[in-house]
């Protein structure tokens, strides 16, 4: 074997090894590593049902919770599709803003009780959802995660505005998320701002972000301690 | 003439391989479908995609739903497949069940259910082996403590731990994992 010949086949096993689909992130392992300290944490899974994701979650003994939703926001009617097209004014993503009823804001309701999670996994959601549509959704996980419960979210590059397909995210272990490109039709992914995703999760606190190759942002977020709870806590102490 | 014999197109491999193992044509005829069900073929019962049930289904025998459901299932230590067109609105307690239509309802299974393809499920699943289908729909929770199981799947799990499966493909048969608490 010549030089040459030897230099191609190193080549191709290394382009053979690397997955360009995995993402390897540090998100995914700081929740792991702080559910393990939660006693039976209940999750929710709202990305496609994915029999991997689940596995993985129960074995971390987590109560695993399953809500097919981003299929349900893929079967919603083109017509909204289309209007959730158009750019939409910063002040929309403000979560304090009630939900608006319009015809923009047409989406499913999360429909679980308030403050049952301990962590939500809404994966690439926000891409498909407009401005006001990520509002209401940022909303209702707001309101079913428990207080220092964490949400893991991933963002997609703000800069790529291209046509593309659904993603289903499969775990692999904790340090490494495939992404696999579904059969369906076309979407063009609505790219949040990390200052609009600061408005959109006002009651959370950034845990970890981290830039993936292909521009992905992967966060981990931990919604805060309501100030009431704070305030109450020291007080019993004291009152002890 | 015995030329002749080896131009003749042959059968189908599934067919030859039959009559290597001295299985009457008959016989393999019934076996292909419960094959690709997965179940066994003996004791199999059919509610056809023509039939609807309301009130509480019981039995002890395999059963095979095409039809409508709606009220509560019970088949105890027997398996219960829901075909494609398969509509139930019900609480459904079995040994394993096979979900390739909807259910809308509890499953509750002493041994595993299987998600397909095709399969939706709205409720809850409470099985110590639970195998989900790329493409499968499924909004509910998972319980595989295995605090449901039925007193015969206790009994065989007695010896081992219980072992919690899911694989995401069913078509490539091996599991992809294995979890044991």
């Amino acid at each position: 074997m010549t030089w040459w010949q030897k230099m191609v086949s190193s080549q191709s096993v290394s382009e053979q090894g690397q997955d360009e689909n995995v993402h390897y992130g540090r998100a995914l392992k700081e929740l792991t590593g702080r559910l393990k300290k939660v006693g039976h944490p209940r999750l929710l899974d709202l990305g496609l049902t994915c029999g991997a994701n689940i596995e993985f979650f129960i074995r971390l003994g987590c109560k695993v919770h399953v809500d097919d939703y981003a299929t349900s926001l893929m079967g919603r009617p083109q017509q909204i599709a289309a209007q959730a097209k158009s750019p939409v004014s910063e002040n929309s993503f403000s979560p304090r803003k009630k939900k608006t009823a319009g015809p923009l804001v047409n989406i499913p309701p999360v429909d679980y009780e308030e403050g049952i999670f301990q962590a939500v996994l809404c994966w690439d959601l926000f891409d498909y959802l407009s401005g006001p549509e990520a509002a209401v959704l940022a909303a209702e996980i707001n309101r079913v995660t428990s207080a220092g419960g964490y949400l893991l979210a991933l963002f997609g590059p703000a800069q790529n505005t291209s046509r593309r397909r659904p993603r289903r995210f499969r775990i692999l272990d904790d340090k490494s998320v495939r992404a696999e490109t579904l059969a369906g039709p076309d979407y063009i992914p609505h790219h949040l701002a990390n200052r609009d995703i600061a408005h959109l999760f006002a009651e959370y606190e950034m845990g970890h972000t981290v830039l993936l190759k292909d521009g992905t942002r992967e966060m981990l977020l931990r919604k805060r301690r309501r100030p009431e709870q704070r305030l109450r806590e020291p007080r019993m102490v004291s009152l002890v | 003439m015995w030329n002749r014999r080896e131009n003749e197109t042959p059968s189908t491999p599934s067919r030859r391989e039959g009559r290597d193992e001295n299985i009457t044509p008959s016989r393999d005829f019934v076996a292909a479908p419960a094959r690709a069900g997965a179940i066994h073929n003996e004791g199999l019962v059919n509610i056809g995609q023509s039939i609807c049930i309301r009130g509480e289904l019981t039995g002890d025998e395999d059963l095979t739903i095409e039809g409508r459901v709606e009220g509560k299932i019970d088949l105890k230590d027997h398996n219960l497949t829901i075909g494609p067109k398969g509509r139930i609105q019900a609480e459904i307690r079995a040994k394993s069940v096979i979900v390739r239509g909807e259910v809308n309802g509890n499953v509750h299974a002493g041994e595993r259910v299987e998600l397909a393809e095709t399969g939706r499920v709205i409720g809850d699943i409470v099985s110590p082996r639970i195998i989900i289908a790329d493409g499968a729909r499924f909004k509910g929770s998972v319980d595989m403590s295995g605090k449901d199981v039925s007193s015969r799947a206790k009994q065989e799990d007695r010896t081992t731990t219980q072992a919690a499966v899911i694989t995401d493909s069913l078509e490539s048969g091996a599991p992809r994992a294995t979890a044991r608490s």
